[in-house]
């Protein structure tokens, strides 16, 4: 998955699905094209949609970061050394800006 | 060997840039490409319908609204944006439902994005980078305000055909679709699609003013 450059940069990063961690290992962080490209590995025997969207995410307001994955609708799965298309940079208070700009579904 | 091959190249390489340089070449991907094109084109008309005298106010709403759904939606692929944005709870719905869903869903986000664009103030749109990958493009823009203040908007498009249809808008890095996706997720966890369903008719006849 590539992400913008500003973050993802900490070694203390895990993905996961909901509460449940699925990826404990950052292979690498590189950067291409003023962007970080992570590698990390996912558990086995979980299926990855091609629209799956990851995005870095803050336990708390200080707390670790991890990759959030939220699941997608899509019937085709990321194959093996694949990578995440939809991505989803740092943004401070995410959730409620997120409700603010395109609008709350409640 | 291998210098030979790079020498090779490097001379297509430099016959394309000069066929570009007098003009017999267009490239597909670079900047201002098709998918920026249809971008630029969609926001224009959807100003020009907003900026009509004769179409402001709220006694005009119903046939602005109608001239932005005929002229400005037809680049947004709500049926996409509706299948993303509910995610993995996509699979379990019926067809009915899932249709229901798309007709509720693409009202609630035409009555969004539609009020968006009648609160323009003169801000100006940049645009910037392009990529594509085939099917997927992305087209990155920034909003400026009056004031200076800047926004990025991104527009992640889908090929369709022979056009480009909006399937996500990122705004300052939040994902239109990923934004509905943890609030479906959220309501689903705790209630039912009937239920979801009953709350966004209500969003939606809000939206509207009914």
């Amino acid at each position: 998955m590539i992400l913008s450059i500003a973050e993802a940069l900490g070694s203390a990063l895990t993905a996961e699905i909901g509460i449940m961690r699925i990826g404990e290992q950052i292979d690498s962080i590189t950067i291409r094209d003023y962007k970080a490209v992570v590698r990390m590995r996912i558990r086995k025997g979980i299926g990855l949609q091609e629209d799956t969207i990851a995005s870095v995410r803050t336990r708390g307001l200080i707390g670790d970061k991890f990759i959030n994955l939220s699941p997608g609708s899509s019937d085709r799965l990321i194959p093996p050394g694949g990578s995440i298309r939809e991505t989803e940079s740092t943004v401070d208070l995410e959730g409620l800006i997120g409700q603010f700009v395109h609008g709350s579904a409640k | 060997m291998t210098t030979e091959i790079w020498g090779a190249r490097r001379g297509w390489v430099g016959g394309v840039a000069l066929l570009m340089a007098i003009g017999l070449f267009k490239p597909m991907a670079a900047i201002g490409g098709e998918p920026t094109e249809q971008i630029r084109g969609a926001i224009d008309r959807g100003l020009a319908i907003v900026k009509r005298a004769d179409l402001q106010g709220d006694a005009k709403k119903a046939q602005r609204r109608g001239l932005l759904r005929k002229e400005l939606f037809p680049f947004f692929n709500f049926e996409e944006m509706s299948r993303r944005s509910l995610g993995v709870n996509w699979k379990n719905r019926t067809p009915r439902e899932r249709r229901e869903f798309v007709n509720l869903f693409t009202d609630l986000l035409e009555n969004s994005y539609a009020g968006k664009i009648e609160g323009y103030r003169g801000e100006k749109i940049r645009f910037g980078k392009e990529t594509q990958d085939l099917p997927y493009a992305e087209v990155k823009t920034k909003i400026v305000t009056p004031q200076g203040e800047e926004f990025s908007v991104d527009y992640r498009l889908l090929a369709d055909g022979s056009r480009w249809r909006v399937y996500d808008i990122v705004i300052e890095g939040v994902s239109l679709v990923n934004n509905y996706r943890s609030q479906f997720a959220g309501i689903l966890q705790k209630s039912s699609f009937e239920e979801m369903t009953k709350q966004l008719k209500e969003t939606v006849r809000k939206q509207s003013g009914a």
